[in-house]
């Protein structure tokens, strides 16, 4: 159930869970998913609030629910599913690549850091 | 492109046709309307009762707009034209063009008027390398307007074309049946859009209305707010003029900073972001254009790498390549999202934060981009340094897409051994830690003066150092009395002499005893075509006067070297670099290309073309710039601005009033007295 597995998406954001990534940014996100729902994101330098609601926010990301979960799960490319016409991104868009940063690159892609010879 | 066609532009789209107006592209004749990387219109042919026209002149109006004047039939001195037919064009999200008629003949005339329209939709990359689609192309007639359209999955790229008055959609095109009184004139207007859909799509200003009222202007505000130059030596102000002209053409406006430009890389096939490109343009820029660097830096900050990422040599804190958004990259079948695969961007992101501060003293974009500053120097020191043996190296990880060589000199053979043998990977380029040494020097200040970070500042220095010393011990190639092209995979110095010292002396990392043998291999006739510095001496077994980094003369590379000579204290050989390549200009029409060929001046008498994909290119438009800074001397120091001439007696003297800075606003003068060998004669012929 894709419309379930979102929604666990953004509950298992804690209230004011720390993102070391996103330290310095403010800002706030809606992600509109098609089939699941609208969910309000602020981030507070680096600490992130979530929940269910259709408020407005600086940078919206709309897209179907399979699309969103691949994309959390690093199986997709935020920037080329938008390219593609998969998901739609308005607004503050220094904010999605924040978003960007956050989430895999895509199916495939992921690769671990070369150990140096001590 | 070829030599006979016609380029407007306006951020990321640019229009290429013939000199009749048509575009009619072919595998060979690139032309077209191209927006955000894609063809949105590969045929825009005007033919009047059946017929093309013909050319009688073009006129580049702007580098947004130009004119066509045409007639039927090629014309001759014993059967005039009836008619007249004029195009004007003004690109902008599209482009918009009108089209007069006018009848010259006291008679009635009836006319076919037709345009044929279609749209390939090639990605650039197709364009250049010629591929196939795997969409599905459409076309419809919508509200009025021919609709052009290609779709694969949910990617849709349409080409939206209006005509007022309303034309006859047909297949194939737009066509009118006009009647015409005597001495009557009939116009006509087209508009077409280009539509990508999505976060692609942006409320672009429209030009064209009135290309030489309010709009124009706008266009060209970098211009006419640029420092006044006045130099008795009139090529170099034509040179100046049109590099002004030129970078202004060239600017590009960032998705992520949509109301700021950053310098693209060139016309045609570099209208994009690019990391180094776009770096070291901007530096060049400085003291003419200094908001360029700004949105560069906050742009490519904004895109720094955050993850490891094999498909496009991504790591933490690496400062992009190049970045597209066509079809291909939008399908992953080129890694251009964007692709990282570039080892000098990331130190020269570090140089150019702390040089725009010390122009512009505009210390709250430093302290904003603390955090990717620090991210960028934890890479030099992490992934960039492969093996930990304290030198930044480079070997790609998209084997398939990615570039073998991930340097300035990024074609696949630039790396060669003196005897002309290709360098294994992975490769440390000398220059690529100059610019780690000049990052750390300069971040250290930073550090200190701005991120509250005292530790860092002195860590930084001390690592500075170290490197340094240890560069001038593993690069130094004794035998030959100059610095290593690069150390290959097994260690060995790669022991070519090329271009690239020149940019240690930049840096600053050669001791000064090294630094006086480079200066003298730089001014050699191995290394001196006369007109400037080859990028790899004649003397070596890979150099080719005609090949792309093994021995063609690059402007840019030559601004840089000659900024190193001046740090170094070698006035006269920095003003002969600058005013070799000056002169050079006369022969490109003041627009210098990105390389030319690197046949000794004695010979050839004049510098050869080189069959460049890009013009203007963004780095060779930049040059004149930094050796403008170069031969008056121009240094920030605290918040004054230092002016230490050393000019050729040929160009007389300089003025360039208004340098904007921390300082305000000041002016720097400068006589010729410096002695310099050039080649007078035939430069005074080509001006």
């Amino acid at each position: 159930m894709t419309d379930n597995a979102c929604r666990e998406v953004f509950e298992n954001l804690k209230e004011g869970q720390f993102n070391p990534l996103l330290e310095g940014v403010n800002g706030s996100y809606r992600f509109d998913i098609k089939g699941a729902g609208s969910w309000h994101v602020a981030v507070e330098d680096g600490r992130i609030y979530a929940r269910e609601s259709d408020e407005s926010a600086e940078c919206r990301i709309e897209c179907e629910a399979e699309d969103f979960l691949l994309i959390i799960q690093g199986q997709r490319n935020l920037i080329t599913a938008a390219m593609q016409g998969r998901v739609s991104v308005s607004g503050d868009l220094a904010l999605a690549q924040k978003f960007h940063g956050l989430v895999g690159a895509g199916a495939g892609q992921r690769a671990q850091p070369r150990s140096k010879p001590s | 492109m070829s030599a006979e066609s016609v380029s407007i532009l306006d951020g990321s789209t640019f229009v290429v046709s013939d000199r009749r107006g048509d575009i009619a592209a072919t595998p060979t004749e690139t032309t077209g309307l191209f927006h955000a990387d894609t063809r949105f219109l590969s045929r825009w042919v005007l033919t009047v009762n059946g017929v093309r026209l013909n050319s009688l002149s073009t006129d580049d109006i702007d580098y947004f707009a130009s004119q066509f004047f045409l007639v039927p039939g090629t014309g001759t001195v014993y059967v005039d034209s009836p008619l007249s037919v004029v195009r004007r064009r003004a690109v902008g999200g599209g482009f918009h063009e009108d089209l007069t008629i006018v009848n010259h003949t006291p008679d009635e005339m009836d006319l076919d008027v037709a345009i044929e329209a279609d749209a390939d939709f090639a990605d650039i990359f197709e364009v250049k390398d010629a591929l196939s689609k795997k969409g599905e192309h459409y076309r419809k007639e919508q509200g009025g307007s021919l609709v052009l359209g290609y779709r694969r999955e949910r990617f849709i790229r349409e080409t939206h074309i209006r005509a007022e008055p309303p034309a006859r959609v047909e297949n194939g095109g737009l066509r009118y049946s006009i009647h015409l009184g005597p001495h009557q004139e009939w116009n006509a207007r087209f508009d077409v859009e280009a539509r990508s859909g999505g976060m692609l799509e942006r409320k672009l200003p429209r030009r064209g209305d009135e290309p030489d009222a309010e709009s124009g202007e706008a266009a060209r505000k970098p211009v006419t707010a640029a420092p006044a130059l006045i130099c008795p030596w009139r090529p170099l102000e034509r040179t100046y003029r049109r590099s002004l002209i030129d970078l202004s053409a060239l600017r590009f406006y960032p998705l992520l900073a949509p109301n700021d430009a950053l310098p693209a890389a060139g016309l045609p096939w570099f209208m994009a972001v690019f990391g180094r490109d776009s770096i070291l343009t901007s530096f060049q820029a400085l003291p003419f254009a200094p908001d360029l660097a700004a949105t560069t830096l906050k742009v490519l900050g904004a895109r720094q790498g955050t993850r490891y990422d094999d498909f496009r040599d991504e790591e933490p804190g690496k400062i992009l390549h190049e970045s597209r958004s066509g079809e291909m990259t939008a399908f992953e079948e080129r890694p251009h999202s964007p692709y990282f695969g570039t080892a000098d961007a990331t130190p020269l992101f570090l140089v150019l934060l702390d040089e725009y501060e010390r122009w512009t003293g505009n210390g709250e974009l430093v302290r904003g981009l603390e955090k990717e500053a620090r991210a960028a120097l934890r890479w030099i020191d992490e992934s960039g340094d492969r093996d930990g043996d304290g030198y930044v190296e480079y070997d790609r990880r998209n084997k398939e897409t990615g570039l073998e060589n991930q340097c300035w000199k990024d074609s696949w053979d630039s790396i060669r051994f003196a005897d002309g043998a290709l360098a294994p990977l992975p490769r440390a380029t000398c220059e690529i830690q100059g610019y780690v040494y000049d990052a750390k020097r300069r971040c250290a200040r930073l550090a200190r003066e701005f991120w509250n970070d005292p530790d860092l500042a002195g860590r930084l220095e001390r690592e500075a150092a170290e490197l340094k010393q240890r560069f001038n011990r593993d690069f130094w190639v004794e035998e030959r009395g100059f610095f290593a092209l690069a150390l290959d995979g097994e260690k060995r110095r790669v022991d070519s002499l090329t271009s690239n010292i020149g940019h240690l002396l930049w840096s600053g990392i050669a001791e000064p005893d090294k630094a006086e043998a480079c200066m003298r291999h730089l001014m050699s006739d191995a290394l001196f075509s006369g007109w400037g510095v080859r990028t790899m001496a004649s003397t070596e077994g890979g150099y080719n006067p005609i090949g792309y980094h093994v021995g063609t003369v690059w402007p840019h590379d030559n601004s840089f070297i000659a900024l190193g000579l001046r740090h170094y204290g070698y006035r006269s050989e920095a003003a002969r670099v600058a005013l070799g390549i000056l002169e050079a200009a006369n022969f490109f029409n003041h627009r210098l290309p990105e390389a030319f060929a690197g046949y000794p001046r004695n010979k050839t008498r004049f510098p050869v073309e080189y069959p460049t994909a890009c013009s203007p290119q963004a780095w060779a438009t930049g040059a004149p710039l930094l050796f403008l800074r170069s031969l008056l001397g121009l240094e920030p120091v605290g918040d004054h601005l230092l002016v230490d001439p050393a000019i050729p007696k040929k160009l007389e003297r300089i003025e360039l009033m208004g340098i904007p800075g921390r300082w305000g606003s000041a002016d720097a003068f400068g006589r010729g007295l410096l002695e310099v060998e050039s080649g007078a004669d035939a430069v005074e012929r080509a001006i």
